[in-house]
């Protein structure tokens, strides 16, 4: 789940996400809900890859069946998630669900420049999390500014996922940004390149500070192309 | 396989092309909207003819034109918008004018307006109600399918969640089945000759070669929709051979049930589900079947009451039948509240199951009748 504001790129990172593993093959559902507000409204966005994270038909992130018919495999998620194997806290306005609804054990990734630790809610546990190895701050918005690009944050937040979770390739995640940019705003690419690998440098950079995601094993695809993925945590 | 992601609105658009569809008009509502746009570029790139036009009365006229033409046409709306159509669809399932209307709902209220319609006359109109955008790709060809099969309108049931998550989907196109020649469509082909085809409700032919008329012609109509009745209802059964419980859920809702009772089952709780895919023909018969040795019936629907009246005029033992829904909508009044939420709807289910005692049950979760694979498939195997 990726939760913050309205002007944060919440949906172009959502996208670029649910875009890049498409093209990595995988079956995969992008949902959304946001106001009409163009600046400081709610903007949440729910990305769920199959066969990827906890797999479990209750509560899972979602179940790939096959089910032979001609559009061959179905991801079983809710467009509205139950529980979700990571969040990425952009804003800690609005982030009550995505709070509520991170799993135990889950990674939470946090904009430490813009979100305000103490007016999280409660719910999502801060303190216990941290021990546990899975709270890692990125000061995105910061960075975006850093590199002449505030509008970036979100992509900065994004390379730092991929780089924590390898759930995709990170050249596919380039390719993925500059297919959804509209005519309007292509001229933003080379920066949103260099946002994505800031990101990702960001955390090889401090390493030694967090443990690996445990929440996500990545398994192989299946490679006899029969349209049917199906996956097991790690 | 390559997929591609594709919102619903989208994947409906290009699966309703790759059927053949070649004219699109409608009057932008959200979340109807979305596929107005997309018809726009795609209908385009497609050779075929999409307007934006005045109104939804003046959107679904012009379909009607198209469709007698015996072009593959197609409108869409949503709730108010589909209520302002209903003189249109009841003309043309009355005058035998096949087109297909995408109902981009707003939530479930609209299944009064689609099942029963508003317009005038004894017809109905076969309505489709995908649960997720996978589904909805293959009802926006069957829709097309039914409507040329039997000649009259049909509606493809989605709501802002189908409209806007979005999907890998391969859209190609599928293969439903021979269809009657259309030697009835306005091709001009019998000009001249004094045997000129008409579209007419009242169907009194010409002084020199005259039609049934409305006596006969509507009573051959309403034969027609009784004989639809017959063969074309569609459902879904999940987990419902030994189930005590029985939700009965359409669309989304259905979609975030099938969710919330796979896990009520793996903690050994005896609840099924019981999907219409069609909300018209209403699949009574098999719910019927599905609730006789059930004791409780669950009905979940984001409205007050509306597939409630069909389900109590099926179930087995009606004084079994709770309504589990209601009235939920978001803020933005454009779609879904509160309601349609998995821990909402699981606590909903819940107050109405008994506590599961220490014996494992025989309908415990695992059992391969009632796994969503095994319950797949249903597009063609519900129909009688």
């Amino acid at each position: 789940m990726v939760t913050g504001i309205g002007g944060q790129g919440i949906q172009l990172l959502a996208k670029t996400l649910a875009q890049a593993a498409t093209a990595a093959g995988r079956e995969v559902m992008f949902s959304a809900e946001y106001g009409g507000e163009m600046r400081g409204g709610p903007s949440l966005a729910n990305v769920v890859i199959g066969g990827v994270g906890t797999d479990d038909p209750g509560t899972g992130t979602g179940t790939v069946t096959g089910t032979g018919t001609d559009t061959g495999a179905r991801l079983t998620a809710l467009p509205i998630l139950e529980a979700a194997d990571a969040a990425i806290i952009a804003h800690h306005h609005f982030s009550e669900r995505t709070c509520e609804r991170l799993r135990t054990g889950g990674l939470a990734l946090l904009d430490s420049s813009v979100v305000e630790r103490d007016r999280l809610p409660e719910i999502l546990d801060l303190t216990r999390r941290e021990a546990a190895g899975e709270i890692v701050e990125v000061p995105a918005a910061d960075l975006a500014v850093s590199i002449g690009a505030p509008m970036s944050s979100g992509l900065i937040l994004l390379g730092a996922f991929v780089a924590l979770t390898q759930v995709v390739e990170p050249e596919l995640l380039g390719e993925a940004m500059e297919r959804l940019l509209p005519a309007r705003r292509r001229q933003h690419i080379p920066k949103n390149l260099q946002a994505l690998r800031l990101g990702a440098d960001h955390i090889a950079a401090h390493a030694g500070h967090h443990a690996p995601s445990r929440a996500f094993g990545v398994p192989a695809l299946a490679t006899t192309g029969t349209g049917t993925t199906t996956g097991a945590p790690a | 396989m390559t997929r591609e992601l594709l919102d619903g609105s989208s994947a409906i658009a290009a699966s309703a092309i790759a059927a053949g569809c070649r004219f699109f008009a409608g009057y932008p509502m959200s979340p109807f909207t979305l596929l107005l746009e997309s018809m726009s570029v795609r209908m385009a790139e497609a050779g075929g003819v999409c307007l934006n036009a005045e109104s939804e009365i003046e959107g679904v006229n012009m379909t009607l034109g198209a469709a007698a033409t015996g072009a593959r046409a197609a409108t869409g709306s949503c709730g108010q918008g589909i209520a302002l159509m209903q003189e249109a669809i009841a003309e043309a399932a009355l005058n035998e004018t096949p087109f297909v209307v995408f109902n981009m709902a707003r939530n479930q209220q609209d299944y009064y307006q689609c099942t029963k319609g508003g317009g005038w006359g004894d017809y109905r109109t076969i309505t489709l109600a995908p649960k997720d955008v996978y589904e909805a790709v293959e009802h926006a060809q069957l829709a097309f399918h039914l409507a040329d099969k039997h000649r009259a309108p049909t509606i493809l049931y989605g709501d802002p969640l189908i409209a806007q998550t979005q999907v890998g989907v391969e859209i190609r196109r599928l293969e439903l089945g021979e269809l009657p020649p259309k030697d009835w469509a306005l091709d001009g082909s019998t000009s001249g000759t004094g045997r000129s085809r008409q579209v007419w409700t009242w169907a009194m032919g010409k002084v020199t070669d005259p039609g049934l008329g409305p006596d006969g012609h509507w009573r051959a109509i309403a034969d027609k929709f009784a004989a639809i009745d017959a063969v074309e209802a569609r459902w879904e059964t999940l987990y419902a051979d030994d189930a005590d419980t029985l939700v009965v859920a359409f669309g989304s809702a259905a979609l975030f049930a099938e969710k919330v009772i796979a896990g009520l089952r793996a903690e050994g709780h005896r609840v099924g589900l019981f999907r219409p895919i069609t909300l018209w023909p209403f699949p009574g018969p098999a719910l019927l079947a599905a609730t006789q040795r059930v004791r409780t019936v669950l009905v979940l629907e984001i409205n007050a009451g509306q597939m409630l009246d069909d389900v109590r005029a099926w179930t087995a033992h009606r004084e079994g039948v709770r309504f589990i829904g209601g009235v939920s909508i978001h803020e933005s009044g454009l779609s879904y509240g509160p309601l349609l939420d998995a821990p909402v709807i699981r606590e909903r289910i819940l107050t109405h199951l008994e506590p599961v005692d220490g014996s494992p049950s025989a309908g415990a979760a695992g059992s391969p009748a009632g796994t969503p694979a095994a319950a797949a498939g249903a597009l063609a195997g519900g129909a009688r």
